[in-house]
């Protein structure tokens, strides 16, 4: 920022507005300087920016000790001002200064302004707090380990060359070699390969080993510190308790760190025969002093099996035939290690107690039993032979659910049930306790584990050096209509601070309900709507004189649905908006209508359920605030707002551009999937988006598409001049997709005067904390908790105070891809940001505005959404 | 009697009034470089450059630059921002007279046009000297004494050379006096076949026809312009050049106007005279003046917007007649 270009663009807006600057308004626009600042300008240095201005003949002085703004400061304000310090700092800025005049400088704005600047002041002394750390833990074990002996036997062996060419095929090779080791020792191995010689460091000596089919002598035989070989502890506790749960009936899936007990299920009520698993999921962290933390993360594991498939088919009266022609457009999956399962034959009925396994003398049903302790719910059932020749009963074949989708159009429904902090606390309790009868004879050779505590607190994982820090973040003042703050986001229903973007005037020009409404619930709804539109205090909600009024007929398909928008016509209303009442769960309609309606229109919908629209007309509906929000948020223009944050984002002061990256996952075939790119500036202002297809099917970032979506955001920057841009995307920034950007930047030489940074937000993370003050509760919002320079978790959901009780709270981690920022400031500009959750003021959000509305059109796109639809904020 | 005889009996009955000249407006009414102001008023965009030099360059002594060709506004707001980034203030502020001269205060939706109008007067007899005092290059930046270093610099249409120009005094004056509405007036009366009725007095050896003092029953009143039409009618013109003319003006011009035709026709007991009222402005006409009203009484108006076909305005009153 320039501070003597903002002083001028006061001046000058003053004016503009036939404002004398008298010494009175001089102090002002020290206030007015402060404020847009978000620092207090120290009087001496206002003096001499004036003096400087003044010598430089940028301001005149006048009689009466009265300054003026010259014409050549007015020519550079009038040139390069909105340049020197971005479109909406200059805006923001100006309308400060309109504010005042409008005010003729009068003691209510410079009242209000000074108490902005004290709640200012004290954001900033208290943004980051200290915690008694001992009240915050983890949710998992600490395990210590104690070695018999400090050095590990390492075994080299040389092979071929020219198996370097492919890195995933060797990385998938070593993976087998350490899995057939462990199997065949029953100890953990560690395997690295240095160019083509491969070096396997372990609790014994290896002589020999197959590796990619070939039988390898040892070249070289020596001893190494177990400290120097990486997470050597992590690999000896996690073999261990892959040994120790399948004792508990729980199983490794496709080999990772979850784990499910296909021992017990249920069928939850409503579910359609989905079957819910316990389940685990355990993630290590490695502490000092051969310390281990375990967090685990209980869970119920829903599948979707075979078994149903073909028992619902039946009772749909499909014959077997075509139940054979059904299976075939599914993605299957074995249990219970998720292998990707090929069907040659399928047999019906069979009698899994009769019938062998080849080559083992057990049948199907025993072996279930003996290998992996389940015990198949029916001995009779449809069994499949693999392409590969093995055998399955049709109950342990799990069946995708996007192929389910795709193939036939079904969703198993699931109501989630959530695990609390104290469910979870005592599961692992229950670990705890039967973690002392377990004993391995081979393992306990080599070491001991001690299972120190249940849920360590922070200060011991800190100080084992687990995590760098813990911090509380205070929550950011929000700015309402007319400058109003608060900092509870619900303060946009009270009349006293409503919507920044102030009160609209809105039109209902069309409706579309389904033929059974007749004319008085009609009458009535649009009745209603407009009431509880006006009761939110949003503005109006008028019924257009020559609304159009469509009926139709439910079918399979929603082609009548469809057949009524067709016939509507493009109008330019800019302030119109379309209801359309669809019948409940029924996602046809949904999408049919997103897909159509705005295209055709040129005008925002609202889709409400039939269940909403007989609650409206019947006065009983309980959600009116919050439809009046949906209704106000679809119909913001660019730039406009429901709330913003007071000060800049985690009050850094950088003038930020916030970018928000959401992919159509999982595109569906032989369509282009799409990407949505949103922005805002540092108080969440401003807000732009573009949607726009990428040329891959695939969800990973390449060159092109990275440096075709920075020049999509160049004349932004033109515009902004934003001296950093944070791009934020959920998922890992794989290295591929790192070398992409890197690539995509180099391109574009306009971006080096601005510092990047690259965020990628994890929430698929098993880290799992609580807070303990006599009771067991989920971490509250704002708990940073720091795990190195690069990556920090953070409790972002203030569910249990809003006492919307909805399990167990993840923490958000986010992890600086690249970029020079501190962990802290990302962490608190992260936290900050999740409070413009303008579809939910009750809470706070998981991710940041940008995210949600970019993954939420990339969502929208995947399911054919057209591109020319995003016109309007469609949350 | 003969048209000339009635023409000489007009002058004879404005002579019997003392007519009195003013010697400083009078040695401007035959100055060349007060013409040339006064005949820029004939060009659409002369009145708007007129004021804006009276404005800037006169009352505010703000530099008048120019450039060889209408420079690019980017290209201007480029340069500022390099030289603010610089810190050079004297660049800067040659850069920032020519932003304002140009796209500020120019009052245009298209400056092009502006920036001809004001070349033109910029290479007028108005104009005494004329110095460089910026050249560089719109591309590099760089200011520019060898154009060989840069490869950019040797196209033209890079390089901005600002000049700054000193106008005389003599348009200062003209401005002041606002007698360059008066000389265009006379001229353009002269033009269409309007004498103007004028005085002659030493050292001018011609007649002097604007601002002429006539005493009424012992009172100066100032007419601006009169003139004399075929067919016979006398023209009394008023010339103003305030931005608002007011109800209270207009009608101290009526008064006076009124006084001066009951006095010619007390003089000119046999013929009774036609007499047309003109009032002519480059401001803006009060809104609450019934002109309708005041056209029937024998008055014309020609506002801001018609003096541009001043010309066309006479011709329309002499067809009138």
């Amino acid at each position: 920022m320039d501070p003597k270009i903002e002083i001028l663009i006061i001046c000058d807006t003053f004016s503009a507005k036939k404002i004398k600057i008298l010494p009175d308004s001089l102090r002002h626009i020290r206030l007015i300087l402060s404020i847009f600042n978000e620092e207090i300008i120290p009087e001496d240095e206002f003096g001499q920016l004036i003096e400087d201005l003044t010598e430089e003949g940028f301001l005149s002085k006048l009689k009466d000790q009265e300054l003026d703004i010259t014409p050549i400061g007015s020519a550079l304000i009038k040139s390069i001002g909105r340049k020197k310090i971005g479109d909406t700092n200059y805006e923001r800025l100006s309308r400060i200064a309109f504010d005042y005049a409008l005010s003729k400088g009068g003691p209510e704005f410079i009242k209000k302004i000074g108490e902005r600047l004290r709640s200012l002041h004290y954001e900033k002394e208290n943004k980051i707090k200290t915690v008694d750390k001992t009240n915050i833990r983890a949710l998992g074990v600490r395990i210590n380990v104690e070695h018999v002996n400090d050095d590990l036997h390492v075994s080299e062996f040389q092979f071929a060359r020219n198996h370097l060419k492919d890195a995933l095929i060797l990385n998938r090779e070593i993976n087998k070699l350490k899995n057939n080791l462990f199997k065949r020792y029953g100890i953990p191995f560690s395997i690295e390969n240095y160019e083509n010689l491969l070096t396997i460091s372990g609790l014994t000596p290896i002589s020999s080993i197959i590796f990619f089919n070939e039988s390898l002598d040892c070249s070289n035989k020596s001893t190494i510190n177990r400290n120097k070989i990486f997470n050597w502890n992590i690999l000896i506790v996690n073999a261990f308790l892959e040994k120790y749960l399948k004792k508990l009936g729980f199983i490794s899936y496709k080999g990772s760190k979850k784990f499910i007990n296909f021992k017990k299920e249920y069928v939850p009520p409503g579910s359609c025969g989905l079957r819910e698993y316990d389940s685990l999921k355990l993630e290590f962290i490695q502490l000092n002093e051969d310390n281990i933390f375990v967090f685990i993360e209980s869970y119920k594991s829903s599948i979707y099996s075979l078994l149903d498939f073909i028992n619902i088919c039946l009772k749909k009266g499909n014959s077997i035939a075509e139940i054979d022609k059904k299976i075939l457009k599914l993605k299957l999956k074995a249990n219970p290690y998720g292998t990707r399962v090929d069907i040659k034959e399928l047999f019906f009925d069979k009698n899994l107690k009769k019938e062998k396994i080849p080559n083992i003398n057990c049948s199907i049903f025993d072996y279930w039993e003996k290998v992996y302790g389940i015990t198949l719910s029916s001995e009779i059932q449809p069994m499949i032979v693999t392409q590969n020749g093995l055998f399955y009963p049709s109950e342990m074949i799990k069946i995708d659910y996007n192929s389910l989708t795709l193939a036939y159009g079904m969703h198993p429904k699931r109501r989630p049930r959530y695990e609390n902090i104290e469910e979870r606390y005592q599961k692992i309790e229950k670990l705890l306790t039967n973690f002392e009868i377990l004993h391995d004879e081979i393992l306990e050779e080599f070491f001991t584990l001690n299972f120190i505590e249940n849920s360590s607190n922070l200060k011991t994982l800190i100080d084992l050096k687990g995590f760098n820090d813990l911090v509380k973040i205070s929550p950011p003042i929000l700015e309402f209509f007319r400058g109003n703050l608060s900092i509870d986001p619900i303060e946009v229903f009270n009349p006293e601070f409503g919507a920044y973007c102030g009160k609209k005037n809105l039109t209902i020009t069309h409706l579309m309900v389904p033929e059974k409404m007749n004319e008085s619930e009609i009458a009535i709804f649009l009745d209603s709507i407009q009431r509880i539109f006006k009761n939110s205090n949003f503005g109006i909600l008028k019924k257009a004189h020559d609304i159009k009024i469509k009926k139709f007929s439910l079918d399979s398909n929603a082609s009548s649905l469809q057949d009524e928008i067709r016939k509507f016509e493009k109008i330019s209303n800019h302030d119109a908006i379309g209801f359309v009442v669809i019948p409940d769960y029924e996602n046809q309609y949904y999408f049919n209508a997103k897909k159509l309606f705005p295209v055709r229109t040129a005008i925002p919908m609202q889709i409400i359920t039939e269940s909403t629209f007989a609650d409206i007309i019947m006065s009983k509906f309980g959600g009116s605030k919050f439809l009046s929000l949906q209704i106000l948020i679809k119909t913001l223009k660019h730039g406009e707002a429901i709330w913003i944050l007071a000060s800049t984002a985690g009050l850094l002061k950088e003038n930020t551009l916030y970018v928000g990256l959401g992919f159509s996952q999982q595109p569906q075939e032989r369509k282009i999937s799409k990407c949505a790119t949103v922005m805002h500036d540092a108080h969440g202002a401003k807000i732009t988006w573009k949607v726009f297809a990428t040329p891959h099917q695939n969800r990973t970032l390449d060159a092109f598409w990275f440096e075709n979506l920075l020049n999509r955001t160049y004349d932004i920057v033109e515009k902004e001049k934003p001296t950093r841009i944070v791009f934020y995307r959920t998922g890992t920034l794989f290295p591929i997709e790192r070398n992409a950007v890197e690539t995509a930047l180099l391109k574009c030489p306009w971006l080096n005067s601005i510092k990047l940074s690259f965020v990628s937000i994890l929430d698929s993370s098993g880290f799992r904390f609580f807070k303990e003050n006599c009771k067991r509760k989920n971490l509250p919002a704002g708990y940073g908790i720091i795990i190195n320079e690069k990556e920090a978790l953070i409790s972002t959901s203030n569910y249990d105070n809003r006492e919307l009780k909805q399990g167990t709270v993840i923490p958000i981690k986010v992890k600086i891809e690249f970029g020079k920022d501190k962990i802290i400031d990302i962490l608190q500009e992260y936290h900050d940001l999740t409070y413009l959750n303008w579809q939910a003021p009750m809470t706070t959000a998981k991710h940041p505005l940008v995210v949600t509305i970019a993954d939420r059109f990339a969502e929208l796109t995947r399911e054919g959404v057209p591109t020319e639809n995003t016109f309007y904020l469609d949350l | 009697m003969t048209l000339e005889d009635l023409k000489s009996e007009i002058i004879s009955s404005f002579s019997t009034l003392a007519p009195k000249i003013d010697p400083n407006k009078a040695m401007l009414e035959f100055n060349p470089i007060a013409h040339e102001v006064a005949e820029l008023l004939g060009d659409p965009l002369g009145l708007s450059v007129i004021e804006y030099i009276n404005e800037e360059f006169i009352n505010h002594r703000s530099p008048f630059l120019l450039t060889d060709f209408f420079p690019d506004k980017c290209d201007i707001e480029r340069l500022i921002e390099h030289f603010w980034d610089k810190n050079n203030l004297k660049n800067l502020k040659i850069l920032l007279h020519l932003y304002s001269q140009f796209w500020e205060k120019s009052g245009s939706e298209n400056d092009k046009p502006f920036f001809d109008e004001l070349t033109k007067f910029g290479t007028s007899k108005a104009i005494i000297s004329k110095k460089s005092v910026l050249k560089v290059c719109s591309s590099c930046y760089s200011e520019i004494s060898d154009i060989n270093i840069n490869p950019c610099c040797q196209s033209f249409q890079n390089i901005l050379e600002v000049y700054e120009l000193s106008i005389d005094d003599m348009v200062k004056a003209v401005l002041q006096y606002n007698q360059h509405l008066e000389i265009y007036v006379k001229n353009r009366l002269q033009k269409n076949g309007i004498s103007c009725i004028g005085w002659a007095e030493k050292p001018f050896n011609k007649d002097v026809c604007t601002s002429i003092t006539y005493q009424i029953d012992g009172e100066p009143v100032e007419i601006d312009n009169i003139g004399v039409t075929t067919p016979l009618a006398i023209l009394l013109i008023e010339a103003k050049t305030s931005k608002n003319i007011q109800m209270n003006e207009f009608r101290k011009t009526r008064d006076k106007f009124d006084r001066l035709i009951a006095k010619i026709n007390e003089i000119n007991m046999n013929h009774k005279f036609t007499f047309l009222k003109i009032f002519i402005t480059t401001g803006q006409l009060d809104i609450n003046l019934s002109l309708d009203s005041y056209k029937r009484q024998g008055w014309d108006f020609i506002d801001r917007q018609k003096i541009v076909d001043i010309d066309r305005e006479f011709r329309r009153i002499q067809n009138s007649l």
